[in-house]
Formats: C-alpha cells, sequence, structure tokens
C-alpha cells in the first residue's frame, strides 16, 4: 500500500493512475508556471512606476515646497471653488477720487486709486475693497496676487483675493518693483553710499531675501521678475561720456555678475518677461533677448512716436505708433516675442489703450474699443464713452475705464 | 434788416472748432452769446467754414442780419469787450442783403506751420506741429506743386465726410521756411474735410521718402485715401484768408 501525500492509503494501481495522471497534468502545469512570473514581473514594473512617480512627487513637493504652504493652498481653493456671489453688474466707480490703474488679474478686474486697490468678479460683484495710504500708488501682477507699491515712498503689500498676504517698508524710496507667477516680488529702491538703485528679490513672505544688488552707476527705471522668481530684468539709464546710455541688465539670482545689454541710441523705460523672453520698450525701438542675453531682436520705430503698448506672458505684444508727437493717426504693430510682426492694423486713430489678452489685442481710441487678431484681422468692436481711458481685456469682455468708472463691453 | 460781414481771428486750442456742439465750447458759442448781450437777441451766424477742433483762424468772416442800428465800427469794440481772451473781433461791414458768408466765398487760404527743430519750442505748442527730422524745403515745394490744378482730391478727404463731389482747384502751393518754422500755404476755390491737413502729412511722408511725386499724381486722379499720409494733427493749421469779390460792396469798415 502506498500512502498518498495526504496521508490517505492508496492502492498501487491508484498511485499509478495519480501518477498518470499527474504525468498528463504536468504539461498543464508547467504551463501554468509560466504565467506567474510574467505577472510577477508586471506586478514589479507596476510597483517601479508607482516608487518613481511617489519618489518624483515627492522630491518636486520638497523643492516647491511654498507651493504647498497654507496661503498657497488657500489661494488655490479660493482660485477654484470661491464664489463670492452674483453682482449687479459693471458699471463700477473706483472708490477714491483719481484711478492708478486698471487690470484682470486671473478672471477678476482689479481697479487701483489713489485711496483703495479694488477686485471684482466678472458680475461686478466686488471680492474686496483694501485702503491704501499710497501717495503714488502702482500696481503689478501675477496670476493670482497683485504687488501694490508706493513709488517714490517705502509701503508696498501683496494681495491676493482673501486677504493682505504681506505688507512690508523699503529702507528707501521705491523706484521700482515686480512680483513673479510664483509670487516672489523684486524691488528697486534709491541708493545710499554711493549707489544709486539697489534692487532686492524677496519670497512671497516678503522676508526671505534672495538676492541684492546695488549699481553706483546705472539707474533702474524699471525691473521684472522671472516668472520663476530666480531672476529678474532690469530697464536701466546711465551716463557715459557726457551723454545718456541704456541698458537691459539681466540678474540671475545664482550668480554675481550681471550681463548688461548697452545701448547709447536708445532709452529703456520699461522692462517685461514675455513668452520665456525679456522685452525691453524704448523711445526708438523694442529690444528682445533670451533670458542668457542672446538671440537679439529688435523692432524699430523708424521716425515715428511711441503711444502706447501691452504684451501677453505668452507671447504677443502689441505696439501703437504714430507718426505725430500727439499720438493720433496710430497704427498698431502686433509682434510676438521675437519681435516678429504677425499683424498691423493702419488708421487706428488716436490710440489711448491696449490690452492683450490670448490671441487678441483690444484697443481703445475715442468712442470705441475693438479687437483684432494675431494677424491683424478686425474680430468685434463695442461703442464706449469718448472720455475713456484705458482698457484691460479678459477673454472676449473688454473692461473699459471712463472717468473714474468701469464698464464691460462684450466683444465677440 | 442789415446784412453785416463780421471779421474774427481766434485761438482754436480750447474749442472744438466752428460750429455749435451739445457737449463742448465751439466758437460759434461765445460769438452768439457776446452778440446776444450786445444786440439782445441770438442771430442766426452764418461761418464762411467749419473749422475743425484746435484748428486756428487770422481771417474768419461771419455773415448775419440785424436790425441794431449800431455803427459797424462800434460793433467791433462792443463785442471784444464780451469775447473770450482767445477769440477778437477786428472788422465789420455791411454787404448786400444776399450775401451768405460760406457760399459766397470764393475761395480760402490756408497755412500750416512746422516747427522744425529737434526740441520742442514751449512758444509754438499749440500753434505748430513738432517735428524733429530736417525738413527739405525746396524739395517739399517741388512736391508741393503737384497739388497746383484742379484735381479729384477723394484720397485726400477724410473718410468721415460724405461729399459727393471731391474736385477742387488748387490755385497755389508752397512751402517756405523762416529759422526753425517751415509753414505749407495753399490756396484753393474750396476745401475738402481735413484736406489741409492730409495734403501735410502726405508731404511730411514724402520728407521721409515714403511717397514720391508720381505716387502723389497718382493719388490725385486713384482717390484712396489709405493710400495718401495721414492727418496731420490741427493745432499748425491756420485759415489765413477768405476771398470774396468786394466789387459790389460799399465802403466800410475793414480791418485789413
Amino acid at each position: 500500500m502506498l500512502r498518498h501525500k495526504s496521508g490517505r492509503l492508496r492502492r498501487p494501481e491508484e498511485a499509478a493512475e495519480a501518477t498518470s495522471n499527474m504525468q498528463e497534468e504536468e504539461p498543464r502545469l508547467k504551463l501554468v508556471k509560466k504565467r506567474p512570473k510574467r505577472k510577477r514581473g508586471l506586478k514589479l514594473f507596476l510597483w517601479l512606476c508607482v516608487l518613481i512617480l511617489v519618489a518624483g512627487g515627492t522630491a518636486w513637493g520638497i523643492a516647491n515646497r511654498d507651493l504647498f504652504s497654507g496661503v498657497r493652498i488657500e489661494e488655490w481653493w479660493d482660485q477654484t471653488f470661491g464664489n463670492y456671489g452674483t453682482g449687479e453688474g459693471f458699471p463700477v466707480t473706483a472708490a477714491g477720487s483719481e484711478v492708478a490703474d486698471l487690470e484682470t488679474i486671473g478672471g477678476d478686474v482689479a481697479l487701483l486709486s489713489d485711496s483703495s486697490l479694488q477686485l471684482y468678479n466678472s458680475t461686478a460683484k466686488e471680492i474686496y475693497s483694501r485702503q491704501h495710504k499710497f501717495q503714488t500708488p502702482v500696481l503689478r501682477k501675477s496670476d493670482t496676487r497683485a504687488l501694490v507699491y508706493d513709488r517714490g515712498s517705502t509701503g508696498y503689500r501683496i494681495e491676493n483675493r482673501k486677504r493682505t498676504v504681506a505688507t512690508g517698508k523699503a529702507d528707501y524710496n521705491l523706484i521700482a518693483g515686480d512680483i513673479s507667477k510664483n509670487g516672489d516680488v523684486v524691488l528697486v529702491t534709491e541708493g545710499s553710499g554711493g549707489y544709486v538703485s539697489e534692487l532686492t528679490a524677496l519670497g512671497d513672505d516678503l522676508k526671505t531675501v534672495k538676492f541684492k544688488w546695488s549699481s553706483a552707476s546705472n539707474m533702474v527705471v524699471d525691473v521684472a521678475a522671472a516668472p520663476d522668481g530666480n531672476s529678474a530684468a532690469a530697464a536701466t539709464v546711465f551716463a557715459e561720456n557726457g551723454g545718456l546710455g541704456s541698458s537691459l541688465t539681466l540678474l540671475d539670482f545664482g550668480s554675481d555678475t550681471p550681463t548688461y545689454l548697452n545701448f547709447d541710441d536708445t532709452l529703456f523705460f520699461a522692462v517685461r518677461y514675455c513668452g520665456g523672453r525679456i522685452i525691453g520698450i524704448g523711445d526708438d525701438r523694442i529690444v528682445s533677448v533670451k533670458p542668457d542675453g542672446s538671440d537679439m531682436q529688435e523692432f524699430s520705430y523708424g521716425d515715428a512716436y511711441l503711444a502706447a503698448w501691452d504684451f501677453n506672458e505668452d507671447g504677443y505684444i502689441a505696439v501703437s505708433l504714430s507718426p505725430y508727437e500727439d499720438r493720433r493717426e496710430c497704427s498698431v504693430s502686433l509682434l510676438d516675442a521675437a519681435l516678429t510682426e504677425t499683424g498691423t492694423v493702419s488708421g487706428a486713430g488716436e490710440v489711448r489703450g491696449i490690452s492683450c489678452e490670448g490671441g487678441l489685442t483690444a484697443v481703445l481710441v475715442p468712442g470705441n474699443v475693438n479687437t483684432y487678431s494675431a494677424d491683424g484681422s478686425a474680430i468685434a468692436s463695442a461703442q464706449t464713452s469718448a472720455s475713456a481711458s484705458k482698457v484691460a481685456l479678459k477673454g472676449q469682455t473688454a473692461y473699459v475705464l471712463e472717468g473714474r468708472t468701469v464698464s464691460s463691453y462684450s466683444l465677440s | 434788416m442789415r446784412n453785416l460781414l463780421l471779421t474774427l481771428r481766434y485761438d482754436g486750442s480750447r474749442y472744438h472748432g466752428w460750429q455749435i456742439q451739445q457737449n463742448a465750447l465751439s466758437v460759434q458759442e461765445v460769438l452768439q452769446k457776446a452778440m446776444e448781450g450786445l444786440f439782445g437777441a441770438r442771430p442766426d451766424l452764418k461761418g464762411c467754414s467749419r473749422t475743425d477742433a484746435g484748428v486756428h483762424a487770422d481771417m474768419f468772416c461771419v455773415s448775419f442780419q440785424t436790425r441794431s442800428r449800431i455803427p459797424c465800427d462800434r460793433v467791433i469794440a462792443a463785442l471784444n469787450v464780451r469775447l473770450p481772451f482767445d477769440v477778437a473781433a477786428y472788422g465789420c461791414r455791411e454787404v448786400p442783403a444776399g450775401f451768405h458768408a460760406r457760399y459766397s466765398c470764393k475761395g480760402k487760404q490756408y497755412c500750416y506751420r512746422i516747427y522744425n527743430a529737434p526740441y520742442r519750442n514751449p512758444f509754438w505748442e499749440g500753434r505748430a506741429l513738432h517735428y524733429r527730422h530736417e525738413l527739405d524745403t525746396a524739395a517739399l515745394n517741388d512736391v508741393a506743386q503737384v497739388f497746383v490744378g484742379r484735381h479729384d482730391f477723394a484720397a485726400f478727404c477724410s473718410s468721415n465726410s460724405d461729399v459727393e463731389d471731391t474736385v477742387r482747384t488748387i490755385r497755389a502751393a508752397r512751402v517756405e521756411r523762416e529759422g526753425e518754422l517751415v509753414t505749407f500755404t495753399v490756396e484753393g476755390d474750396g476745401f475738402l474735410y481735413n484736406m489741409v491737413r492730409i495734403l501735410t502729412g502726405t508731404l511730411l511722408q514724402a520728407a521721409q521718402g515714403k511717397l514720391g511725386k508720381e505716387e502723389i499724381a497718382r493719388l490725385l486722379a486713384g482717390g484712396d485715401r489709405t493710400q495718401a499720409g495721414p492727418t496731420a494733427p490741427p493745432q499748425g493749421l491756420i485759415l489765413q484768408r477768405v476771398f470774396y469779390d468786394e466789387s459790389e460792396w460799399e465802403e466800410s469798415t475793414i480791418g485789413r
């Protein structure tokens, strides 16, 4: 008698039959044995992928941990789910007596006056109205935040939809400032101890100093913060050989040595980041370079005067030029970030304001706001007040400043 | 009822042109207000032209009818007391009953002033166009001769105008320089809306080498406004003279 592995005794004939069955089964068993190897390999691979993703995500999270600060999460939540209700529609009136700026921030409309910063949603529901005591308020924006600083004095603050994120006081009077996409701030003040300008880059808490630069020869007139907050560009003016020159000064926060792009026949008065390039707006030309200073492109005004300009971070620039000093009889040139002309609008008239948004440009002339595509084709038009002075385009809606009132015009 | 012809000069900087506007101050309005104070009623004023906002006039003629027996020379002094600082009357005469300041006009002369220097001059601000690039006045004068003659000036008429007959005769056109002041003087039997300013803008385009004599000559037959130069700003333009057939007029007080 043979003992089966189960312990049960079996007759030899049974055992033999069982063995024979097993032999028949073996090929099947062999096939079955191959499957677990592949299944295991696949599982291993998937787990590896998950591990890599988790590790990568953790590393990214650590590197960008500021994005996960309480304020950032709060902003993300607010932008995604925040519901401030429905307003009674435009027009709305500025709180102060003089309007300094009109901008769109995210999908909201920001109105900066001599006494307040007001933010409205697209239905004109007031999200906030925050007073300030700045004499000469200037507004610069990122996707979700506003930097308001007092040019010629020392105060500055960062606002988001929910609250005033931070406030600060500079040691010396402020000349220029900007806020990057990630919330870092660059401020330029008058210098001391022989310096004419001092630039400080701060983290979004307005306390962490990321970078400092002082110049004894270059007077900064405007500054732009790179979207990632790791560099900045300054438009400066300097004196040389009895004449005035101007420079685009590129500052990498990881390097001690700025890059100077000097011009002795152009005076820059504004600088911006646009489409991954740095754009310098001058009195007789626009210059565009890559962040490392290479690949310089120029757009000359010729004999014309610059009447108005705007840019879009995606890489669209609109420039209004007039043959006359009084900025009448303008034409509008539409450029990409490398200053290649993509379209022209001739006979635009007296251009009072320009706003670029997406692939559209809104042009404000007395009594009308007109939109054009990147190739200069007319898209839509709306009648405005003859006193309209500023325009901010968001989607297919133009927000127009008429006196102290902001009206909205649908341009579809 | 007397039909009087009044001659004025005015600085158009503060005004939205001659004709009465609903929401802006015009020369006609201030004159009518002054006349109301003098004559006790607002007469129906017929202006020789409709100057644009910001355009000046060294001789602007207005005809009107009045029952008042105030002598013409006293009208001038009395009006000037009532007119603002930038409008002045200097001529008044009685004219035939059928005279109309605009329809009786035989021609006009305009002058466009350009202050041609690298930097602007506050004393010419609002009275001349500042043009910073050197102008070759001899060359421009040569180009300006293309305008002389009877032509279709449709290309030199504002696109806002609905005038159908755009043919006019330019009797003389010249570009002259006196120091830093360059003047473009043009005389014709009539002018379309913004015509002199567009002619000036076209001359400046020619000065920049963007338009040649032949192209301008083609425009005088072609009529495409977009091909002519941009409209020059208003502050440089002055209505210098208005011509009438004075052979039938009696001798009367006249400012010049």
